[in-house]
């Protein structure tokens, strides 16, 4: 599992930041060791939701540290989220840093993305503001999301019931690249406009840091609806009732250890990204028409 | 190491091994509890199919003056049966957590012990003699005719083999909510203490129908819960202290006098978190999984992840002492946190005159510090590897994947075969630990 710092860097990198040499290497270095930082950060995410979802009857002690562990990577992400808002001056350039774009609300990126955040980020910078970036980012955090849930969703097949309408239920990493692409597309244009609210966006996701910061491991009932704003988030929620209180949960206990841990290597082996370069060329292509650059 | 004296460290033998050896264990017979009574002639063992089997020391045979007597298995019995909430629809485990010996006041053996719902007092008494001669009866048990009975004459008690029962004399139901992980017995001999993760209570030990509660750290709100209790001891002395651990690495000692409910602690004590070694995984190694008095109730043992550390009572700020267990496992906690092994609860024991601690890890090692700043020892329970009376030798874990006879590398560990259940005897130089389904009794090399 590459969750040690000093990963090898990629090779797209090379043609980043034409200037002088030590610079350069200083911010490779930098690059690296924040990368391998975001990647575990990443894991570790995703592993405590996935843990959460497949540990039904569970100690409390497990679940309460899984949540805790949980909600202090949210806290990272949100940290990291403040500086965007901010001039774009206030962030320097790294890829990673991009993770800078990232929200309270949907911080479920995986690595990929934040390496894709980090190319839109570079052509950006200096002909957008800073806002819309932030919505950009915004956007690909969303359907990032998607095949963080998707994945999940392997897991747990009885939480199925997330709407289908806004077209994020495809349940194959691969295919749901695709979908991301043009979904983003389609947020994207939406979102270039600021006084667009976020909410706009399929927002089935927003219940991803809610979830996070107020899953109650023992009293799921005592978790109130009104914390979710979308009728479509509560049928998912009534079947995280029924995850939660192993009442009629209809997933065969044997099968769910090897789940977690094909999922995982899965993830892993996505989280290399490197079967996303094409899509990565493409959306900075579409992005640069957008924008105009 | 003769003539050292205080010696840098003891000689440990493998003495006996107990349980099946073979590779196919039964989930049943996982060990999940051990524990010497008072004097140490007994040895108690739970596992997870709810039974305990309690082994007794042979008198030291005067041939081998050198060596203690072997442990025999001495009574059997089923403690816990698996029950059904049907509330919560929820299956209650009949797996044994914990086992506290009673002092002994007469010739009958007391023990407490524990699932995750309710507590047992068990009486273990030995018959070795039965009433014969009676009257009205035959010797088989037949009533005899009334009208044949002519003389009359006293039963008298003749021997017999020796039949060593177990009853259960109390049952300590429907007090916790959530689930039990600590009892103690207290110095008073009449009370002890039962804890879960949210809760603690003090019982009579006569009275089943009620219980006080004497800390209580559910939150009204229980989207709020961020700790819980991990476990809980009677100070070995004083019987109105008592502390508990949490998942947060603080351990708070409470003071029964100052309040009837203890939410209020009297000391906390807590390490200041060493910032450049913060990551992830922070909050869930410092979680203390065990923690143990000393015999002279001067100090206060913890473990959690990664550390066993020694508290004095009196400052509360740091501990005296912290040992190293396995610290090569610090870059690996992202794996151990995928494969739940980063959830282990590590048990921890004083030797008997305080002067050493012990503790178990993974691949069969356990730790042994010596309480004088040294880095410890490291050694195996294996049968396969160790033969009676041949001092156990010492093994190093070093990096990558190396494997000697002496040492082995960190990614060679098995990380499925642990010990996580460990016992000292009390007056003695006898240890007895749990591997998944062997118990292994090491005796202390006399020179």
């Amino acid at each position: 599992m590459s969750c040690v710092m000093g990963l090898k860097r990629k090779l797209g990198r090379e043609d980043e930041g034409e200037g002088v040499q030590e610079p350069k290497l200083r911010a490779v270095v930098l690059e690296d060791a924040e990368e391998a930082y975001a990647v575990q950060r990443q894991a570790v995410l995703q592993l405590s939701l996935q843990k959460l979802c497949a540990q039904v009857e569970t100690a409390l002690l497990r679940r309460v540290l899984i949540t805790n562990t949980l909600r202090h990577v949210q806290q990272e992400l949100s940290k990291q989220g403040a500086p965007s808002i901010a001039p774009a001056a206030g962030a320097d350039a790294t890829g990673v840093d991009c993770g800078s774009g990232v929200e309270v609300e949907g911080s479920l990126t995986p690595a990929w993305v934040l390496e894709q955040d980090g190319e839109l980020f570079f052509s950006l910078q200096s002909s957008v503001p800073a806002h819309s970036s932030t919505s950009l980012s915004r956007a690909y955090q969303k359907d990032s999301f998607s095949t963080a849930l998707a994945e999940i969703e392997d897991l747990c097949p009885t939480l199925t019931s997330l709407d289908t309408s806004t077209s994020m239920s495809s349940s194959s990493t691969s295919s749901s690249t695709s979908s991301i692409s043009s979904l983003s597309l389609s947020s994207l244009i939406t979102q270039l406009d600021p006084q667009q609210k976020q909410t706009q966006i399929p927002t089935g996701l927003n219940w991803s840091c809610d979830y996070a910061t107020s899953y109650s491991p023992v009293c799921l009932p005592e978790l109130s609806l009104d914390d979710f704003l979308f009728s479509d988030i509560d049928n998912f929620l009534c079947e995280l009732n029924a995850c939660s209180q192993n009442s009629s949960l209809t997933l065969p206990s044997g099968s769910t250890p090897s789940k977690v841990v094909s999922i995982t290597d899965d993830f892993m082996r996505s989280l290399s990204g490197q079967h996303l370069k094409p899509d990565l060329n493409e959306l900075d292509h579409i992005m640069e028409v957008l924008v105009g650059s | 190491m003769e003539g050292d004296g205080g010696s840098e460290f003891r000689q440990w033998c493998l003495s006996q091994v107990k349980g099946a050896i073979d590779d196919d264990v039964t989930e049943a017979d996982i060990i999940s509890a051990v524990e010497f009574n008072h004097s140490g002639e007994l040895l108690a063992t739970g596992d997870r199919g709810g039974r305990i089997v309690i082994f007794q020391q042979e008198q030291e045979s005067k041939a081998l003056p050198q060596s203690r007597g072997e442990y025999n298995v001495y009574s059997t019995f089923q403690s816990h049966e698996p029950e059904f909430d049907y509330l919560k629809s929820l299956e209650i485990e009949e797996k044994i957590n914990k086992i506290r010996w009673l002092p002994q006041k007469n010739a009958a053996h007391f023990l407490l012990s524990t699932n995750d719902k309710t507590i047992k007092l068990w009486k273990i008494s030995e018959r070795d003699k039965r009433p014969e001669g009676y009257n009205l009866k035959e010797e088989d048990g037949r009533y005899k005719d009334p009208t044949s009975v002519t003389t009359l004459r006293v039963p008298v008690f003749q021997p017999m083999d020796l039949m060593v029962e177990a009853s259960p004399r109390r049952v300590y139901a429907n007090a916790h909510t959530y689930h039990i992980n600590s009892i103690s017995v207290n110095s008073d001999n009449e009370t002890y203490l039962s804890a879960d993760d949210l809760r603690i209570n003090l019982w009579h030990l006569d009275f089943t129908d009620r219980s006080f509660n004497i800390v209580d750290i559910k939150p009204t709100n229980m989207e709020e819960l961020t700790e819980v209790i991990t476990a809980s001891e009677f100070h070995p002395l004083q019987c109105n202290t008592f502390v508990y651990g949490s998942s947060k690495g603080s351990v708070r000692l409470c003071d029964m006098r100052a309040a009837a409910l203890c939410d209020r602690h009297s000391k906390l004590f807590e390490e200041p978190e060493d910032p450049s070694a913060r990551s992830f995984f922070s909050e869930i190694i410092s979680s203390v999984s065990d923690v143990k008095f000393s015999h002279s109730g001067r100090y206060m043992m913890t473990r959690d992840y990664l550390t066993v550390k020694i508290w004095d009572l009196n400052m509360e700020s740091r501990p005296v002492e912290t040992y190293q267990v396995h610290e090569y496992l610090r870059s690996k906690l992202c794996s151990l946190y995928e494969n739940d092994c980063i959830f282990d609860k590590f048990e921890c024991c004083w030797s008997q005159d305080d002067s050493e601690v012990m503790t178990g890890s993974y691949n069969n090692f356990f730790r042994m510090f010596g309480r004088d700043g040294q880095p410890g020892m490291t050694l195996e329970a294996s049968w396969e590897s160790s033969s009676p009376r041949c001092p156990l030798r010492p093994w190093r874990v070093c990096a990558g994947s190396r494997r000697n006879d002496d040492e082995i590398g960190v990614d060679c560990l098995d990380f499925s075969r642990k010990i996580l259940h460990t016992s000292w005897h009390p007056q003695d130089g006898i240890i007895a630990m749990a591997t998944i389904n062997n118990l292994y009794i090491f005796q202390e090399k006399l020179n």
